[in-house]
């Protein structure tokens, strides 16, 4: 009861922001969005203007050549195993990677402290930009397009197991320590099943997330289904564009579900 | 022998969870260190078996002096001292078994107990810990299926596999109802009693302290304000025949506290 009262005064005695305060921080969010909306040039007349020229290049869309769909079955299955191999490596890469991004098992906090920063620095680069480099090192085709996804999902991957094992139940790890076992076998034992379900539900999550991405990264000419797009939307073949969206849209969808099923199970 | 000399504690946050300690606990006593939360008892654990370092002083198990050890050194000693948490801190998901096999990780090859292969003799010596604690037959279902003594039970049987000289038990019962308190001070005891393995319990129970003890250590600011063997071996006879001790309980764990309480009181006035 006391605490309560005397909480209450608080809250009563806590000065209040002055209206005038209030005004001056409404007026600079204002000021901001402003600002960023002359540096991005949005303008409603603008969209209003192109509104025939969209209806065109949608009516172009309509119908969808599906005499095309066999011949996507080819690159929808390079973008499935680009999604898989690219998730597979970023998970070999990322598992010491969290271990030593984890603050309770990490040796010294120097190793902590590079492993967040490599992770850091693969997750800042987006899988597209991977790609534009790994195709200038390895040229065109789907290999750019695993390496891509795996350097970018390791960084999310290893950041995520990091956050995971840190959550681990510290009294597990110090019976285990306390019993004289080795650091590998405290994580064999002690991190390891604690962190089983999040880290399949994480991967399986991951690898949704990458077929997504892998049908984009097509258009920087990694392999998939997303090189087929790119290259009917510069032949200015509308409708086979349309066939290839379909083809995405079903995939995707495929995948969403399957994984979303598989994750339900593991949790 | 354990023998503590001039230890203090300082964390690194300022706390001062130990101070000048000094204390001998000879092979196969059974001591309980009494005192409130946080008086400084876990910590003082904790420096046996390495899990914390003293700031200052030293210990010494039989002889031989420990903290400036390596990693490897380090194991070997925690090998021989086997510890349960009033959390059981057992690895939840794993099957009890193999939480007991987890005793015996310090005796196993790293590599080959990576791939969770122990050798037989290791099940078997798991086995017939379980055995010992009545948990044979929950052997293959997984630890947190187990109600909390059982649980307990089986931090036990982990200790017991490392084949300890020394088992340090940290509130052990503190989560648990009174029965179930009860029977495992008893397994306590009879480990003391069979295997001659030394064995000191933290309580903040008086009346278990005085049901249980040989002698007990009283912890107050991180110091030991009391330390007195309980000689009333009659009366645990007598305990035997009728099942409850007689009728100065009251009186007996009450002064008791009153002791400590004071001597407590007096260390904060100098």
């Amino acid at each position: 009861m006391g605490s309560s009262a005397s909480s209450g005064e608080i809250k009563k005695a806590e000065p209040r922001l002055l209206t005038f305060q209030r005004a001056l921080i409404l007026a600079f969010v204002f000021g901001v969005y402003f600002w960023s909306a002359h540096g991005t040039n949005l303008s409603a007349g603008e969209l209003i203007r192109g509104y025939p020229y969209m209806m065109d290049f949608f009516q172009r869309l309509w119908p969808p050549n599906l005499s095309l769909i066999p011949q996507l079955v080819r690159p929808t299955v390079e973008t499935l195993q680009i999604a898989l191999w690219g998730t597979t490596l970023a998970i070999i890469i990322s598992i010491p990677l969290g271990l030593l991004a984890a603050a309770n098992i990490a040796p010294h906090p120097a190793v902590y402290n590079a492993a967040r920063a490599i992770l850091n620095a693969l997750r800042a680069i987006s899988e597209i930009v991977f790609g534009l480099i790994f195709v200038a090192a390895v040229g065109l085709g789907p290999f750019p397009g695993v390496m891509a996804l795996a350097f970018h999902s390791a960084g999310m991957l290893g950041k995520f197991y990091a956050e995971a094992i840190e959550n681990v139940d510290p009294g597990t790890i110090e019976a285990l320590e306390a019993t004289g076992a080795h650091k590998l076998q405290v994580i064999v034992y002690g991190v390891v099943p604690q962190v089983l379900p999040e880290f399949i539900s994480l991967n399986l999550y991951r690898w949704e997330h990458n077929i997504r991405a892998a049908t984009v990264l097509g258009l920087v000419g990694a392999g998939g289904i997303g090189f087929e797009l790119i290259t009917s939307m510069r032949l200015f073949k509308y409708p086979d564009t349309t066939s290839i969206l379909l083809m995405i849209l079903i995939t995707v969808t495929l995948a969403d579900t399957l994984s979303a099923r598989l994750r339900k199970k593991v949790i | 022998m354990i023998k503590f000399a001039g230890l203090s504690k300082i964390y690194p946050d300022g706390v001062q969870a130990l101070q000048d300690v000094n204390l001998e606990i000879q092979k196969g006593e059974f001591v309980v260190l009494l005192g409130s939360s946080g008086a400084g008892k876990s910590t003082l654990l904790r420096c046996i078996n390495g899990l914390v370092k003293p700031t200052q002083g030293k210990i010494e198990i039989n002889g031989i002096q420990i903290g400036a050890e390596n990693n490897c050194s380090l194991r070997k000693l925690r090998r021989q001292v086997g510890m349960i948490f009033q959390q059981f801190n057992l690895v939840r998901r794993l099957r009890v078994l193999d939480n007991v096999l987890c005793g015996r990780l310090s005796y196993s090859p790293v590599w080959s107990s990576c791939c969770r292969f122990f050798p037989r003799q290791d099940v078997k010596l798991a086995m017939s810990c379980l055995e010992r604690v009545g948990l044979k037959e929950k052997a293959y279902q997984r630890a947190d299926q187990l109600s909390g003594g059982q649980q307990q039970r089986v931090g036990i049987a982990r200790a017991l596999a490392q084949q300890p000289e020394i088992l340090l038990a940290d509130e052990p019962v503190a989560s648990l109802d009174p029965k179930s308190s009860r029977s495992i001070m008893e397994t306590l005891l009879e480990i003391n009693h069979q295997d001659k393995i030394t064995v000191i319990v933290s309580l903040h129970d008086v009346e278990l302290a005085m049901k249980y003890a040989r002698r007990v250590v009283g912890i107050c600011d991180g110091q030991v304000v009391m330390d007195r063997p309980i000689t009333q071996v009659g009366e645990k006879e007598l305990e035997d025949i009728y099942g409850e001790r007689p009728a100065n309980k009251e009186t007996g764990g009450a002064g008791l506290f009153r002791e400590i309480e004071y001597a407590c009181a007096l260390s904060r006035v100098n």
